[in-house]
Parts: structure tokens; C-alpha cells; sequence
């Protein structure tokens, strides 16, 4: 019997008890659509901070040695003694390092609608554009030379939403500082919406910080080089650790495979009973055509075939609820990223092609696994027995 | 009149707790090709167990059993279900058609199993139906036909890969009297005609019986006499 015909009778296995079916697809619906809700956060996350590293510019960043779990960007409290911009310019001419740019990051709220990032830079000797070439003006102006002790802030349009501010507000930091907002950014992509560019002095001044850094960011004459100077550096300056863009995303990479690990874990959960509700049904099709079963093997069907049909019957099973719970995911992910776009300025949950093909593959081996069981035992069938059974 | 399904010494002993029990007890028979041969014997007396093991749906617990000089008992299931396919033709008691198809794809079903091309099958079950007087029916499910009609239909099933040897077990055993001559008539009918089709019916009906060549008389699994 060739494929199509198989297919023909496995679709009207199923058919014959179209509620006991859809329900059993609705289980599986239910449990892929989890898992590409949950693995698509991991996948936007990628995506997001992928293409955020990739526009941050500098080659090297610079924190601490032996805090790097902390966070990829620097301890949350900045500790980077600013001496070593110093030990760097130092070696530049003989490490090719065209700038070294200190930062201090700081978060303000959290990503409960409220919240965004202010960002310290020197922009008196470096500008916006060459630290974040993406960022484009929507309103009003960049820094200045004249801006490094002014008390002035460039918006991203996340963070203006967030935080209420426009055009000549003004951003209270604390009692006593306070910065007046000279620009807002065009809406982007990334995570710098959330960003509230000002002044390295004047924020290290305002929450109390001096002659320390979250981090040294470090631009290279040859970004090509980066792995020889970081490897350079590390091996010069013990107590510091360069990393590269690659150690970055590599770093972040961990993290979110740890939390993809964790969320797929979740899923399993449901994926599990989803499968064994399709080998329930499979095998319950399989005891009510016990003797139909055995009809067609007394006519000259092999046992081959048998097992054929009752695994295609549970894969179409766990494949239509795959495709259908694949659709519900992609269309949940579009109510994640909906939901949060507004607090975190980027699409957190992406339904990639890869994932697409995750959870089709994961159906199909659910369906798989779900109908060797019923299959065997369908292929099994003593003939006579089967069918004295009414 | 050559042989074409030979029983040699066949018995089938079955557990029963401890003890066994003997259903058929060193039994040899001889089919004729092209004959009707109507085996009967009371309940119990091993009829359907002769024909599980004549057709190949079980094996004896000694003997054997040989189609065209093909040993049946020694194949390998596999191979066994194909030549049951391409050589056996069955009509059952209960029809036993397969009630997602309707009457058509259950008579393309042996066809389609046999791997014959979509426009051939499909020609040859309209036609079998056409034959077995449902030509007009071929779209109904099995639900939708009388037990005559879905008798007919599972005839013409038996008859779809062109078997040599049908086996009929008490294949008017649901049907009242004058729907169950019908089904007889369209039986020798078929055997009457051109082709040497060899028909093995099992029946405890003597009226069923009176149609057949030779009758085989079996009691508690022995042969009881032939005619």
C-alpha cells in the first residue's frame, strides 16, 4: 500500500471519534504552544542582545577580574578604580587601542513599565554616535563639548516613555541632582531605548561615585585584533578582565541556554502529558478496531503494515497539534512582546525558524513515541483472536 | 481434478488451565480446484479451527498444510500474509468490512494492499460491485447496507486479487432465508463460471451444504465421513 493510501486510512482512524481527537490535539495544541511561548523568550532575548552587542561599538569592555557573573556589562555598583583608563592609554600606541571610554551604568526601577537605564559616558571627548553609531537624533540636540559637567540628558523613546519626559523636562535623580533633558532619540530596536544618555562626571558626581566606573569600555584601530589585545591585556593586568564582543555574547549565550534549559524543562512537563494522552487515544482506536485490525491482517496485510498505520495515526495526531500549537505560540508571543514592549523597548519573545522546526520535531517524536507502544501492540494481534472480538 | 489445498495430519491442541484440549485430531484432507467443498460438523466440532488453519491464520500443533505444493505452515508471517493476499479470498459470518471505508474502498482494500495502480483498482472494485448487484451502492458506508448488501460487498472483496481458494465461513449464518439464498446463488454462481475458483464454505446448515461438490463431516475434530 503506498503512502497516500496509508494516509487516507490513518486520517479516518481518526475521524471516527472526531471529538476523542480533537481534544487529544487541543492537549498537544496546548503543550506546544507552551513551549514556543516559553523558548521564544530565550530565542527574542538572543536576538535582542545580539544585535545590541553588535551595535554597542567599543571592541573590549573592561570590568573586574572575578565578577563577571555579575553581569556582562560590570558589578551593578560601579567599582572599576578609573586609574586603569590611565594604565591603558598607556599601552595603547603599543596594543593598537584608539580610545578608552569609561561608563557607569545604572538602573533606575525595574522592567515593570517604570523602568530604564541611565548611562554615564564621557561625551565631551567622545560622541554618542561613535559609542552607539545606531542612535539617531528625533528632537532637539547631542552633547556638546561644553556638556561635561551639565547637568543634560539625551532620551531614548523607551526611557522618555517610561520615565514622563520630554523635551526641556527635567530628570530628577536624586534630592540634590537632577539633569534636563536636551534630546530624545528616534524609536530603535534595542535595548538602548531604555537608555537615559548623560555625562560620566556629572552622573559619577550625582549618585556620589568618584574616580570609579561600572566598566572601560575599549575602541581598537583594528577591531580584527580584538582577541590578541584582550588576551594582552588580561595577561598585563591581572586584576582587570577584557572581554571581547565575542566573550560577551558568548557569556549571554550561556545564560539564556540555561534559561532555554530551565524552560524546555517546564514544557517537558506538558509535553509529557500531552503525549500520553495521544497514546491514549492511539492505543484506546487501537482495542476498538481490534477487529478490523485483524480483517485486514487475515486479507494479506503484513504486521508491518498494521504498525505502519497506528504510527502515523498517533505522529498525524501530535503533528496537527504541533502545527496548531506552533500557530497559537507564534500568536502568544506576539501578546508577550505586545505586553512588554512598552517596559523593555524590545521584542523579548521571537518565534524563529529554528524553533519553528524545535517544536515540529518535537511533536513528531512525541507522536513517535506515543504510537510504538499501541503499534506493537496492534501488530501483534493473534488474527483468530482478533477476530472472535465483537 | 487436481489438488490444490492439502491438510496432512493436522491437529491443534490449545491449553485450557492445566489440561489441553484436542480441537482438531490428526486430520487429512484433500481440495479439489474449482470445486465447492462445504465442511460442517455440529458446534464445537473444529470447523472454524480447520479453516483458521487451512487459510493460514494459525498453525497446527502438527501436520501441515499445503497450498499448490506451498508449504503454509512453514512460512514466515510476513510471507504468509502476502500469499494469503495474492491466493485467498475471505468471506466471514459477520461481513467484517471496515467501517470507515465505504463499499468501494473496501473492496479496493486487498487491491490496495497488493499495491495495484489507483485507475485499475478502482475499476475492478466498481465492476465486482456491479456484479454482486450493488453497482449503485459503491459510496455507502457499511452502516448504510443491509447484512445482504455488506455480504455482497465483502464477496466481492474475496473476489477483488482473483484468489484461487475462497474460504466462507457460515457466510449466510446472519442472514434470513431468502437473503441468505441470494448470497449462495451469487457463490456457485461465481463458481460456475469460467474461472476454477475453489470455494471451502463452512456451515452447520445441511441446505447450505447440499450446494457444495463434496461435503466434509467433522466431529470433535475428527473426520466424521465424506461424500
Amino acid at each position: 500500500m503506498n503512502f497516500a493510501d496509508l494516509f487516507v486510512l490513518a486520517q479516518r482512524g481518526l475521524l471516527r471519534r472526531p471529538v476523542r481527537t480533537f481534544l487529544t490535539v487541543l492537549g498537544i495544541v496546548v503543550a506546544v504552544a507552551s513551549m514556543v511561548i516559553f523558548l521564544s523568550l530565550g530565542e527574542g532575548f538572543r536576538r535582542a542582545l545580539g544585535a545590541e552587542i553588535g551595535n554597542v561599538g567599543p571592541d573590549l569592555q573592561v570590568t573586574l577580574a572575578g565578577n563577571e557573573s555579575s553581569s556582562v556589562f560590570g558589578s551593578p555598583i560601579p567599582d572599576v578604580p578609573l586609574e586603569n583608563a590611565g594604565r591603558f592609554e598607556a599601552v595603547a600606541i603599543e596594543l593598537g587601542i584608539k580610545q578608552v571610554i569609561p561608563y557607569i551604568l545604572t538602573a533606575r526601577g525595574s522592567f515593570s513599565g517604570q523602568g530604564y537605564l541611565i548611562a554615564g559616558y564621557p561625551f565631551e571627548r567622545v560622541p554618542l554616535a561613535d559609542i552607539y553609531p545606531n542612535l539617531k537624533l528625533l528632537e532637539g540636540r547631542m552633547f556638546t563639548a561644553s556638556d561635561a559637567l551639565g547637568n543634560v540628558a539625551v532620551v531614548g523613546s523607551a526611557a522618555a516613555k517610561s520615565a514622563s519626559l520630554r523635551l526641556g523636562s527635567v530628570l530628577r535623580l536624586n534630592r540634590d541632582v537632577s539633569f534636563k533633558v536636551v534630546g530624545i532619540l528616534q524609536k530603535g530596536d534595542g535595548f538602548t531605548d531604555s537608555f537615559i544618555f548623560v555625562p560620566f562626571n556629572a552622573l559619577a558626581k550625582g549618585i556620589g561615585i568618584a574616580n570609579r566606573a561600572t566598566g572601560i569600555a575599549i575602541k581598537l584601530n583594528d577591531a580584527g585584533d580584538a582577541r590578541k589585545v584582550a588576551d594582552a591585556l588580561n595577561k598585563k593586568f591581572t586584576d582587570l578582565n577584557a572581554k571581547t564582543q565575542g566573550d560577551v555574547l558568548s557569556i549571554l549565550d550561556k545564560a539564556i541556554a540555561i534559561g532555554d534549559a530551565f524552560r524546555f524543562g517546564i514544557s517537558l512537563i506538558s509535553l509529557i502529558v500531552g503525549g500520553l494522552a495521544v497514546a491514549n487515544t492511539v492505543m484506546m482506536g487501537v482495542y476498538e478496531r481490534t477487529r478490523e485490525f485483524g480483517v485486514i491482517r487475515a486479507i494479506g496485510a503484513k504486521p508491518s503494515f498494521v504498525f505502519s498505520l497506528v504510527v502515523l495515526e498517533s505522529m498525524l495526531l501530535a503533528l496537527i497539534g504541533g502545527a496548531g500549537g506552533v500557530l497559537v505560540g507564534y500568536l502568544g508571543s506576539f501578546v508577550v512582546n505586545f505586553a512588554v514592549r512598552d517596559l523593555v523597548s524590545v521584542s523579548i519573545a521571537a518565534v524563529t525558524p529554528r524553533l519553528i522546526l524545535l517544536a515540529v520535531g518535537v511533536a513528531a517524536v512525541l507522536g513517535l513515541f506515543a504510537g510504538l507502544l499501541p503499534a506493537r501492540t496492534a501488530s501483534k494481534l493473534v488474527i483468530t483472536q482478533a477476530l472472535g472480538r465483537n | 481434478m487436481s489438488t490444490i489445498l492439502q491438510a496432512s495430519d493436522i491437529s491443534k491442541v490449545y491449553p485450557s488451565g492445566e489440561d489441553t484440549v484436542t480441537a482438531l485430531n490428526h486430520l487429512s484432507l484433500e481440495f479439489d480446484a474449482g470445486r465447492i467443498t462445504a465442511i460442517v460438523g455440529p458446534s464445537g466440532s473444529g470447523k472454524s479451527t480447520l479453516l483458521n488453519l487451512l487459510a493460514g491464520f494459525d498453525v497446527p500443533s502438527s501436520g501441515s498444510v499445503t497450498h499448490n505444493g506451498n508449504s503454509i505452515t512453514a512460512m514466515p508471517e510476513t510471507a504468509l500474509a502476502s500469499y494469503r493476499l495474492a491466493h485467498f479470498g475471505f468471506i466471514f459470518q459477520n461481513y467484517n468490512l471496515i467501517s470507515i471505508l465505504n463499499a468501494q474502498e473496501n473492496v479496493e482494500l486487498p487491491l490496495s494492499l497488493a499495491n495495484v495502480p489507483r485507475t485499475e483498482r478502482t475499476k475492478r472494485a466498481k465492476e465486482l460491485l456491479a456484479r454482486v448487484g450493488l453497482g449503485k451502492r459503491t459510496t455507502h458506508r457499511p452502516n448504510q447496507l443491509s447484512g445482504g448488501e455488506q455480504q455482497r460487498v465483502a464477496i466481492a472483496r474475496a473476489l477483488a486479487t482473483n484468489p484461487s481458494v475462497i474460504f466462507a465461513d457460515e457466510p449466510t449464518g446472519n442472514l434470513d432465508s431468502a437473503t441468505g439464498s441470494g448470497i449462495l446463488e451469487l457463490l456457485t454462481e461465481r463458481h460456475e463460471g469460467s474461472e476454477a475458483r475453489t470455494l471451502i464454505l463452512i456451515t452447520h446448515d445441511m441446505e447450505v451444504a447440499a450446494r457444495a461438490d463434496k461435503i466434509i463431516k467433522i466431529r470433535d475434530g475428527r473426520l466424521d465421513s465424506g461424500t
